[in-house]
C-alpha cells in the first residue's frame, strides 16, 4: 500500500497550513542545516541520497547542483519547474494545493546548499488555486521570519517569488521554462551552454521539480542512508505516481521505488475499472513508449525495470487504459498533443508532428494508405535526435510503441 | 478604445516590478493583469504593457500570440475550457465536448461562441488533473469528475447568472452555484 513516507501531506489533504507543519515537524530540516551544516554538507546528502529529478528526465540532482561555477560574480538562482504538463501528470499539483511550506522548506535548503538568495516558482498559468495556495504559505512564512532577510536570526537571505505561465505546454522544458521567465516566448535553448552555467539572465541557474525540492527537507532531516533504504540499489528513496485512466481508484499515490505495478494497480487502486481487462499501460507520461498488458504485468516502479522494458519512469504519469480503448486512437489522440505543443522551431519537429497527427487522423477516417504505417515509422526516424529539445522525440514515443506493438489494429483500419 | 492601467493596478504592477531584476519578466504578469480586467487581450493593452515596460511593441505582440491563455478576441460571458487530451478523453471527455458542441449551437466549428454571447468554448491540452477527468475549466476554475447531466446543471444555472469574467490571477472563487468538484 502506499504509504506517504516523504510527502504526508497527500495522505490527509487539508493541513496546508504554517502551523499544521510545523506540528508535523516541518521546518525542522532547515533549522538543523542553519545550525549544524554547511552548504556543501547539504548538498553532499542530497548527492548521497541519490534523488533524480522527478520532473521527467530523472537526472541525479546533487550532480546537478555540482555543475554549478565554483566561483562566480553573478547572482546565482533557484527556479522550481511547477509548469506540471505532461499528460497523465498531476502530482505536483497537489505537492503546491497541500504541502506548499514542504516545497518552500525544500527550496530554503536547496539554496542554501547552492547559494542562491532568489528563487523563482514557474507555476502553469491555470493553476490559480494553487498558486494562491502557495502565495498564502509565502506569506505565512515571511510573517513567521522563515523567508526574507537574516532567516531564523541564522544569516540566511532567500526570497522567493511566484511567476506564472501562460498555456504552454512547452514552458516545462527547462531552457523554455527560463525564456519565458524573462518574458520572452517559451523556445527552448540550445544546450549547452547548461541552465547550470548560463541560465535564467546569463546567470548560473539550477531548475528542479516540485517534487525534486519537496523531497530535499526529509532527505534533510532522516539522512541520505534513511532516503536509500526506501528504494532499490540503482531508484533510491519513494516517487510519486499520478494514476489516471481506467481503474477504481485513481489519484497520486507515494510509492517506494522497486514496486511491482500489479502491486500499485490492485492495492493502490482497486485494480481495472469495473473488472474489465488491461490493454495499455502507459508508465511515465505520455511521452514514453507505451506497454502492453503482458509487459506491464513484469513491470516494477523503478528506472532499471522501465529500461529494461524499453519505457521510461519519466514523470510518475501512470496511464492504464482497458481492453474498451482503440490504439490507434489513443496514438491520433497524443499525436494531435504534440502537434500542438510543438514550438516550431526545428524543421522535423514542426513538420513531423504536424505530419504524424494528420496521417493518423486519415488513417483514422478510413482514407489511409497502405504505405502510411512506415511512411509515419519514417517521419519518427526523421524527428528523433535532430532537434533542439526532446519534445520531438517525445512525440515519436507512442507512435513508434503503438504501430510495433499493436500493428494489427493499425492495419485494419488502412485496409479496411 | 485606449487602455491603461488604473491607479491600483498600477501599484500591483510596481509590486510585480520589484521581484525581478529585468523589467521584460513582467511581460506575461501584466498581460494576466490586464486580461483579468478586460476579459481579453486587446490591442490597446499590448500599446499599453508595452509603455509601461519600455519594450518594443511587437516583443509585447509576440508573447501574446505565443500562449494560449491569452485570448486575441473579445470572449462569451463565460469561457469553457475543456480539456482533451487522453485520460480525460477516455473517460467520456469527448461526449462533454460533443454536448457543448451541440448546446452552443457551434455547427461544424470546434470551438467558439454561442450565438447569444454567452459561453465561449475552447479546447484544451491536459490540465494537470488527469485523475479527477473529465475536466473543464468554467472563467478559469477547474470542474473535476464532469459528467454530462451534471454540466447541463451547471450551464442552466450559470445563464440565468450576470455573472463576471473571473480574473485569471485573481484567484477568484467560482460564479457558479454549485462550486467546482474539486478533489
Ligand atoms: C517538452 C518537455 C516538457 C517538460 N515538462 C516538464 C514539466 O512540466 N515539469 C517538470 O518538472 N519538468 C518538465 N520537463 C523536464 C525539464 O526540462 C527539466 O528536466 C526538469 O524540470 C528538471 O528538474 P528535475 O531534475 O528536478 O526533474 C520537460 C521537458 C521537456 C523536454
Ligand atoms: S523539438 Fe520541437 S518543441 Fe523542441 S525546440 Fe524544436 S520545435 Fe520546439
Ligand atoms: S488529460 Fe485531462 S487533465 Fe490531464
Amino acid at each position: 500500500m502506499a504509504e506517504f513516507i516523504c510527502f504526508p501531506a497527500l495522505q490527509s489533504k487539508t493541513r496546508a497550513g504554517l502551523d499544521a507543519y510545523l506540528e508535523d515537524g516541518g521546518y525542522q530540516s532547515l533549522k538543523t542545516a542553519l545550525d549544524r551544516l554547511q552548504p556543501a554538507e547539504v548538498a553532499a546528502e542530497v548527492k548521497a541520497s541519490g534523488l533524480r529529478g522527478r520532473g521527467g528526465a530523472g537526472f541525479p540532482t546533487g550532480m546537478k547542483w555540482g555543475f554549478l561555477p565554483k566561483q562566480t560574480e553573478k547572482p546565482v538562482y533557484l527556479v522550481c519547474n511547477a509548469d506540471e504538463g505532461e499528460p497523465g501528470t498531476f502530482k505536483d499539483r497537489d505537492l503546491l494545493r497541500y504541502a506548499p511550506h514542504q516545497l518552500i522548506e525544500g527550496m530554503l535548503l536547496t539554496c542554501f546548499a547552492i547559494g542562491a538568495r532568489i528563487g523563482y516558482i514557474y507555476i502553469r498559468g491555470e493553476f490559480l488555486e494553487e498558486a494562491a495556495a502557495v502565495n498564502r504559505a509565502l506569506d505565512e512564512a515571511r510573517g513567521a521570519g522563515l523567508l526574507g532577510r537574516d532567516i531564523l536570526g541564522r544569516g540566511l537571505d532567500v526570497d522567493l517569488h511566484v511567476h506564472m505561465g501562460a498555456g504552454a505546454y512547452i514552458c516545462g522544458e527547462e531552457t523554455a521554462l527560463l525564456n519565458s521567465l524573462e518574458g520572452r516566448r517559451g523556445l527552448p535553448r540550445t544546450k549547452p551552454p547548461f541552465p547550470a552555467v548560463v541560465g535564467l539572465y546569463g546567470c548560473p541557474t539550477i531548475i528542479n521539480n516540485v517534487e525534486t525540492l519537496a523531497a530535499v527537507p526529509p532527505i534533510v532531516g532522516h539522512g541520505a542512508d534513511w532516503y536509500r533504504a526506501l528504494g532499490t540499489e540503482k531508484s533510491p528513496g519513494t516517487k510519486l505516481f499520478s494514476v489516471s485512466g481506467h481503474v477504481e481508484r485513481p489519484g497520486v499515490y507515494e510509492v517506494r521505488l522497486g514496486t511491482p505495478f500489479l502491486q500499485l494497480l490492485e492495492e493502490d487502486c482497486g485494480g481495472m475499472k469495473g473488472g474489465r481487462r488491461l490493454k495499455v499501460l502507459i508508465p511515465g507520461g505520455s511521452s514514453v513508449p507505451m506497454l502492453t498488458a503482458a509487459e506491464a504485468a513484469t513491470l516494477k516502479l523503478d528506472y532499471e525495470s522501465c529500461l529494461e522494458h524499453g519505457t521510461m519512469l519519466g514523470s510518475g504519469a501512470v496511464i492504464v487504459l482497458d481492453e474498451t480503448v482503440s490504439v490507434p486512437e489513443v496514438v491520433r489522440n497524443l499525436a494531435h498533443f504534440y502537434a500542438h505543443e510543438s514550438c516550431g522551431q526545428c524543421t522535423p519537429c514542426r513538420e513531423g508532428t504536424h505530419w504524424m497527427h494528420t496521417i493518423l487522423e486519415r488513417v483514422l477516417a478510413g482514407r489511409g494508405k497502405s504505405g502510411d504505417l512506415d511512411l509515419l515509422l519514417d517521419i519518427c526516424q526523421h524527428v528523433s535526435f535532430r532537434t533542439i529539445c526532446a519534445l520531438g522525440d517525445a512525440a515519436t514515443g507512442p507512435v513508434k510503441s503503438g504501430i510495433s506493438k499493436f500493428r494489427n489494429e493499425f492495419e485494419a483500419l488502412v485496409h479496411a | 478604445m485606449a487602455f491603461t492601467f488604473t491607479t491600483e493596478e498600477r501599484q500591483e504592477i510596481e509590486r510585480i516590478l520589484a521581484r525581478y531584476p529585468e523589467p521584460m519578466s513582467a511581460t506575461i504578469p501584466l498581460l494576466h493583469l490586464a486580461q483579468g480586467r478586460l476579459g481579453w487581450v486587446s490591442p490597446e493593452v499590448v500599446d499599453e504593457v508595452a509603455r509601461v515596460l519600455e519594450l518594443p511593441r511587437i516583443h509585447v505582440a509576440d508573447v501574446v500570440s505565443f500562449y494560449t491563455m491569452f485570448q486575441r478576441k473579445p470572449v462569451g460571458r463565460h469561457r469553457i475550457s475543456v480539456c482533451r487530451t487522453l485520460s480525460c478523453h477516455v473517460l467520456g471527455g469527448h461526449e462533454i465536448l460533443e454536448y457543448l458542441r451541440t448546446r452552443l449551437q457551434l455547427g461544424e466549428a470546434r470551438s467558439g461562441t454561442d450565438p447569444r454571447g454567452l459561453f465561449t468554448l475552447e479546447e484544451v491540452e491536459c490540465l494537470a488533473a488527469c485523475g479527477t477527468g473529465p475536466v473543464l475549466l468554467i472563467n478559469g476554475v477547474y470542474h473535476e469528475g464532469l459528467t454530462v447531466p451534471g454540466l447541463k446543471l451547471l450551464l442552466d444555472k450559470l445563464e440565468g447568472l450576470d455573472a463576471p469574467l473571473i480574473a485569471p490571477g485573481s484567484g477568484g472563487t467560482d460564479a457558479a452555484p454549485g462550486g467546482p468538484a474539486n478533489g
